[in-house]
C-alpha cells in the first residue's frame, strides 16, 4: 500500500469525511508529509471504493455544490489494520537490532 | 463565478464527460476550499495532479484494479500495436497497388515485396481489435507462413549480403534471411502475446476503431507512400522519437503505452542484431549511420524496459 493510500485510510478511521477534511487529516497525521491533491485524491478515493475499501456515507449539497462524506468499509478497516501491523513488524526488525547492539556495545565496553 | 473557479473548470476538462457529470462539482468544492481566497490561479502542482488524473481515468488505466487485469490489457495493447507496426513496415506494396486502383494515377516504379503479408496481417488486426483472437492468431500463423515460403520461392536469401557466402544447407541461408525482416519478429512477437489472450476471460472491446484509425494514421504519417510524398522513410527515427515518447506518457499516466513501445523497439532491434554481427566480422565496428541508430534502439528499448517495469509496480498498487 503507497503512503498516500494509507494516510487516507487512516485518516476515515475515526470519523465519515468529505474531500477537503481527508485532505487535512491526511496531512495531519503525517506531521504535513502528505500534502494530497485534489487530482491524487479522488483517483485514489475512486479506486478504494472499487475495492470497497470505502464507501460514500452521506451526500449533501453545499454552495449549490455536491459534498459526498466517505467511510471506512470493514474491509478498509483491516486493510489498513493489516498495513499498519506489516509497517511495525518492519519497525522492529530495526528497533530491535538497534537496542541490542546497544546493550552489547555497553556489556564489551572497558570498566 | 470567479476566475479561480473558471480556470479550475477548465482543467477538469482532462476528465471525460461521464466523469464530470458524476464528481465535477464534488472536485471543485474540495479544490476551492483547499485554494488560497485570494489567489486567482490555479497552483501548478494542482494543475499537474489534475490534467494527470484526468488523461488516466480517459485512458482507462485508472479503472485496472489488479496487476492480472493491467497484464491482459497490456498484453492486448502489445498485440495491437505489434500489428499495427507490422502493417505499417511491410504496407508499402499494398498502399502503392491500392494508389495505382485510383483513376488517374500513376507510379514510375513498384515494390517488389508481397502485397499478401500486409494484407493478412490488416485482416489479423481487425480481428483482435474487436478481441477475436481465435481468428487473429491463425492468420497471424498465415502471414508468417506466407513470408517463408515467399522468400523461399524468390530466392530472396541472397538479398542478404553478408550471408550470401554460406551455403544454402537445409534451408539455412532462408532461415537467417527470415531473421533479419521485421515482419518476422512482428509476427513471432504477435503471437506470442495472443497467446495468453485466448485464455482469458475477455471484456467487450472497447473503441475498436481507434485501433485501426490508429493503424491508418501510423502508415500515412511514418511510411514513404504516395500521400506524404517521401521517397525514403524517416521510419526508424520517427518510432524511435515516439519510443522515447511512449517511456515519458508510461512513466506518467500509462504503463501500457511503453509496454508496447518496448515490444514494437524489439521488433525493429532483433533483425538489426541478427544482422550486424557478420557485418562487425566483415569490416569491423565503425560508427557509420547503421550502427549508431542499432546503438539509439538498444538505448530507447532499455529506457522502456525500465519505465515499464517502474511504471507497472506504481500504477497498480493502492
Amino acid at each position: 500500500m503507497r503512503e498516500p493510500t494509507y494516510f487516507i485510510l487512516a485518516a476515515l478511521q475515526d470519523e465519515p469525511l468529505h474531500g477537503y477534511a481527508i485532505v487535512k487529516r491526511a496531512q495531519e497525521l503525517s506531521d504535513g508529509r502528505v500534502r494530497l491533491t485534489t487530482g491524487t485524491l479522488y483517483a485514489a478515493l475512486d479506486r478504494l471504493n472499487g475495492e470497497e475499501m470505502v464507501r460514500v456515507a452521506e451526500e449533501t449539497v453545499v454552495n449549490g455544490r455536491a459534498r459526498r462524506t466517505y467511510e471506512l468499509t470493514e474491509r478498509g478497516l483491516s486493510a489498513l489494520h493489516e498495513e499498519a501491523a506489516r509497517l511495525i513488524a518492519a519497525a522492529r526488525v530495526v528497533r530491535d537490532r538497534s537496542v541490542r547492539s546497544t546493550a552489547a556495545t555497553v556489556r564489551t565496553a572497558p570498566a | 463565478m470567479t476566475g479561480l473557479e473558471r480556470r479550475y473548470r477548465w482543467l477538469l476538462r482532462a476528465y471525460p464527460r461521464a466523469y464530470r457529470q458524476y464528481r465535477a462539482d464534488e472536485m471543485l468544492e474540495t479544490l476551492l476550499v483547499a485554494g488560497e481566497t485570494d489567489r486567482r490561479h490555479p497552483r501548478l502542482r494542482e494543475s499537474i495532479a489534475l490534467v494527470v488524473g484526468g488523461l488516466r481515468v480517459r485512458s482507462g488505466v485508472a479503472q485496472l484494479r489488479s496487476r492480472d487485469a493491467l497484464r491482459y490489457s497490456a498484453l492486448r495493447s502489445t498485440a495491437l500495436s505489434l500489428l499495427v507496426c507490422g502493417v505499417a513496415l511491410t504496407a508499402l506494396p499494398l498502399t502503392w497497388r491500392l494508389w495505382l486502383l485510383l483513376p488517374g494515377n500513376s507510379a514510375s516504379f513498384l515494390y517488389e515485396r508481397s502485397s499478401v503479408t500486409p494484407a493478412l496481417l490488416l485482416l489479423a488486426l481487425a480481428a483482435a481489435v474487436w478481441a477475436r483472437y481465435r481468428l487473429a492468431l491463425p492468420i497471424t500463423i498465415g502471414a508468417f507462413g506466407w513470408e517463408i515460403w515467399y522468400s523461399a520461392a524468390n530466392d530472396l536469401r541472397y538479398a542478404v549480403e553478408p550471408w550470401a557466402r554460406y551455403d544454402d544447407a537445409l534451408g539455412l541461408r532462408t532461415g537467417l534471411y527470415l531473421i533479419m525482416q521485421i515482419s518476422t519478429w512482428v509476427c513471432l512477437l504477435a503471437l506470442l502475446t495472443m497467446v495468453p489472450l485466448l485464455r482469458a476471460r475477455q471484456p467487450r472491446a472497447t473503441r475498436p476503431w481507434t485501433w485501426l484509425l490508429g493503424a491508418t494514421m501510423t502508415i500515412a504519417a511514418i511510411t514513404p507512400n504516395p500521400l506524404n510524398g517521401w521517397a525514403d522513410g524517416l521510419t526508424l527515427p520517427v518510432i524511435m522519437a515516439a519510443g522515447l515518447v511512449a517511456a515519458l506518457v508510461g512513466a506518467a499516466l500509462d504503463v501500457r503505452v511503453s509496454i508496447a513501445a518496448s515490444a514494437v523497439l524489439l521488433t525493429l532491434m532483433l533483425p538489426m542484431l541478427a544482422y550486424q554481427p557478420t557485418n562487425w566480422t566483415l569490416y569491423g565496428w565503425n560508427s557509420n549511420p547503421r550502427n549508431v541508430l542499432l546503438e539509439a534502439v538498444v538505448g530507447v528499448f532499455a529506457i522502456n524496459v525500465a519505465v515499464s517495469r517502474m511504471a507497472a509496480r506504481r500504477q497498480v498498487t493502492l
